[in-house]
């Protein structure tokens, strides 16, 4: 398959905009994502991250402007469809199922590429293709210790971990990924920043991060959003050294911690 | 339908839909403020009818019937939630709602031991006992009037409670809570819960419950019964074909 | 509780039910019969409000439809055939369900309990309203369907022993239908629709379709409780679909605790239980009723499935001791 070509686009957004009310949340957001690559989207809070990650992941519909995917126009796409075509996302908030265990969370998300809601009298636990690949993708986000613990009881970190296992486990090509480091101690912030590392190798990855070491560590384009609009878009070299960025969002070069 | 019967029609419905509005102004406080489904919210009502008639007839007047109504209907609610309800905000909402279903039939078996079966009436007090004559055979008591501009001050009172003071703005935050805001300020909430500790919402139903109660004449058992049933959202409120104020089996 | 020790509790309650009808009394029989159809009723209703967390206050709708149903489809002086009238009035059930569900399941939360109790009340006017089911007396099933195939006939539902027996399979194997799917790739996704159905979506499931499958799924297995509820009685009434029902068996499945199918079943066995033994007490038998719910919200919390579960923690914390 030449899906691993690099430079690949997957994901291409053109002029987002998103209205609620007479609020403009997003306006004329263009974002591109290349598949072996992590793409931040950076900015203080109220930006309109997570409208952007929301409008991309088919949870908001934009008031204009188009999405593709891998060439397909998917803007009429609803999340479900969306995750069939293969956009994953995780969320800021925890979402999870908190009274399934691991291993049945991620085998769930792997029955989602294989439905079939007519075999009411195959079992579940039978379908040895979704539980292989539910351990796979528990091992390769790095939650191998906890397969048979119940979500709701993991700790934070473990509990975005598992997000990501479940995103794994649908086979997206294109990882959404809203603030995975949010909350956690900085031992596990750097298992995570492995995660993504090893990830990246095989797909494209769209990151909210507010964690500056961790953005730098991995970032191969960052895109700034202030207010709702995109202030300015290129490597972390560029956005390092812009003036713009520095006066509207980062204030004095000392906080780079580089 | 000439102009006069017309007329007592609208003021028949408007007044009645004052009261309904009264009651479920509480019921909606009582879910939003404390997320409780309340599936007794009628009894209360019908308790505040039979406090009506029980507290007449031990004084010989409505006035201080509701001066004493108001503190016991205060003292009823802060017993429930002290007993009750503070067990269960936490809890799956279905669970309020089988606990508040074996509550209607406490309050229905209850009511029925202490004060029977029977209809019964309270006599309106003599400087409301008048009617306005609108043609030579239609008139219409002074005592629904006096209904409606009660419920219409206590309506624009609530209004300017929780739009204009402080203690409303806590209700509004406690209610955004319930519809799904991320990190409402649950100390917010817990006041707001101390605020119904007070009782206020269910002494203003109460209050609301006795009038609608003389407006009624008569106290029947079964006529409340079916006020219950649609007052409190479990009952058929989305088709209430027969005109409410007939006496029916539920 | 441990597998085995469930399984041997549920195969003793079994087999004190199966005994009932050695008693000999009609009154019993008949008593335990009903009681069985309602638990078939709270078990089809557990998988929406337990398993799929689609909280219908409507359900009675599709109970009284199969009821009507096989009054209507047999004919007035002679029995109706059971294989043909029982899987036509369970099929009409599920369409109505189906049909229903494709405009409920578009709402949410306490808007989806008015508009099942709406169609519900719909449903209820239909048959008390036209001269379509006789109105608010009902119809009369005067020849229980008889159950020959090609002449040979291994039982006669007009025999009350047999028509006992015939409910408690059917139970059983609703029971045994729904604990199987509950395990399938399908049941599986309920439960997480129940547990977080915004994820579900996001993790490609196409949510719409598989509560629609559930609702006609319940609406078929509720319609089955009611078709045996018209035969055991013999006669149909609208109140079988009123919301007093769909509020009746709602409280069963919440007292026998939520997503639990033999949680279900003894919330059916206590609420009746409980409706023909206080009566028989004391007149003012909705106090103990109304006291003993109070008392099962307060100090069982998660419904009487959850009892076993208790008793076997405080037998362990007394070993410990």
């Amino acid at each position: 398959m030449s899906a691993t070509t690099k430079n690949e686009v997957l994901l291409q957004a053109d002029k987002l905009t998103r209205r609620f009310g007479g609020l403009v949340a997003n306006q004329d957001i263009s974002v591109s994502l290349e598949r072996q690559m992590i793409h931040v989207l950076l900015g203080p809070n109220g930006a309109g991250k997570s409208t952007c990650i929301n409008m991309l992941s088919g949870d908001l519909p934009p008031s204009e402007g188009r999405i593709h995917f891998m060439g397909k126009d998917i803007t009429g796409l609803s999340a479900a469809q969306r995750s069939q075509v293969g956009i994953g996302r995780s969320y800021q908030r925890t979402n999870i199922f908190p009274q399934f265990t691991v291993l049945e969370s991620v085998r769930l998300a792997a029955q989602s590429r294989r439905q079939q809601p007519w075999r009411i009298f195959s079992k579940a636990m039978e379908q040895r293709w979704a539980l292989e690949k539910a351990r796979a993708c528990i091992e390769e986000a790095g939650l191998g210790k906890r397969v048979d613990w119940v979500s709701g009881v993991l700790s934070h970190g473990e509990q975005r971990q598992l997000e990501i296992a479940m995103v794994l486990a649908t086979d997206a090509q294109v990882l959404l990924l809203d603030e995975p480091l949010a909350g956690m101690g900085s031992e596990e912030s750097a298992s995570m920043v492995e995660v993504l590392k090893r990830l990246r190798q095989t797909r494209g990855i769209l990151l909210v991060e507010h964690d500056m070491d961790a953005v730098f560590a991995v970032a191969d384009m960052i895109t700034v959003m202030v207010n709702g609009q995109l202030l300015e878009c290129g490597p972390p070299a560029q956005i390092k050294a812009s003036v713009a960025v520095q006066q509207a969002y980062l204030g004095t070069e000392d906080s780079f911690h580089v | 339908m000439d102009f006069a019967s017309f007329l007592i029609q609208t003021l028949n419905s408007l007044q009645y839909g004052l009261l309904l509005f009264l009651v479920a102004s509480g019921l909606t406080l009582v879910f939003g403020i404390m997320g409780i489904i309340n599936l007794a919210h009628g009894s209360f009502y019908m308790i505040g009818a039979y406090l009506a008639f029980v507290l007449t007839s031990a004084t010989g007047s409505l006035v201080a019937a509701i001066a004493l109504g108001i503190p016991l209907a205060l003292a009823f609610g802060a017993f429930l939630e002290w007993a009750l309800f503070a067990h269960l905000y936490k809890r799956d909402h279905l669970e309020q709602v089988l606990l508040t279903y074996g509550l209607i039939l406490i309050f229905e078996q209850l009511r029925s031991l202490l004060v029977g079966d029977d209809v019964h009436g309270v006599a309106i007090p003599d400087f409301l006992d008048a009617s306005i004559q609108l043609t030579e055979v239609m008139s219409y008591p002074v005592y629904r009037l006096a209904i409606s501009v009660v419920c219409i001050v206590l309506a624009v009172a609530l209004y300017y409670v929780i739009q204009r003071t402080r203690l409303g703005m806590m209700i509004r935050a406690g209610n955004d809570d319930e519809h799904g805001q991320p990190r409402a300020d649950h100390l917010l909430r817990d006041r707001g819960h101390r605020r119904h500790r007070l009782g206020v919402g269910r002494a203003r139903r109460r209050a609301d419950r006795r009038l609608r109660r003389h407006l009624r004449q008569g106290a029947h058992p079964r006529t409340v019964r079916h006020r219950r049933v649609c007052g409190d959202g479990g009952g058929p409120a989305v088709a209430p074909r027969r005109h409410p104020q007939e006496r029916l089996r539920p | 509780m441990n597998a085995q020790a469930s399984l041997i509790l549920k195969l003793v309650a079994l087999a004190l039910v199966a005994c009932v009808p050695l008693s000999g009394e009609s009154f019993y029989i008949e008593i335990v019969g009903k009681i069985l159809v309602m638990a078939i009723f709270a078990m089809s209703l557990d998988l929406l409000v337990g398993f799929t967390g689609l909280v219908s206050f409507g359900h009675a709708a599709y109970f009284g439809i199969a009821a009507y149903a096989v009054a209507l489809l047999s004919p007035e002086y002679e029995a109706a055939n059971l294989w043909l009238v029982l899987p036509a009035s369970v099929s009409l059930s599920a369409l109505a369900a189906f049909v229903i569900g494709l405009f409920v399941l578009r709402t949410k939360g306490i808007y989806f309990i008015m508009v099942t109790l709406a169609f519900a009340q719909m449903a209820y006017f239909i048959f008390h309203d036209t001269p379509l089911g006789g109105g608010s007396d009902g119809k009369y099933l005067n020849n229980k369907p008889s159950a020959s195939i090609f002449g040979w006939e291994p039982f006669d539902l007009s025999n009350e022993v047999h028509m006992f027996y015939f409910i408690l399979v059917m139970m059983v194997l609703v029971y045994l239908f729904l604990a199987r799917i509950l395990q399938s790739p399908f049941g599986r996704a309920l439960v997480g629709i129940k547990s977080n159905e915004h994820r579900m979506q996001s993790l490609g499931y196409f949510t719409f379709r598989y509560k629609l499958g559930a609702f006609t799924l319940a609406g078929a297995l509720g319609g089955l409780a009611g078709f045996l509820y018209a035969v055991l009685f013999g006669f149909v009434t609208p109140e079988l679909l009123s919301w007093h029902e769909s509020g009746n068996v709602l409280l069963m499945v919440i007292l026998g605790g939520m997503g639990n199918l033999a949680g279900a079943i003894a919330g059916a066995f206590a609420f009746e239980a409980m409706r023909e033994v206080f009566a028989d007490i004391t007149k003012y038998w909705q106090l103990l009723m109304g006291g003993v719910i109070v008392a099962v919200v307060l100090f069982l919390p998660g419904g009487l499935a959850g009892v076993p579960g208790r008793i076997k923690r405080a037998l362990q914390g007394g070993e410990v001791k």
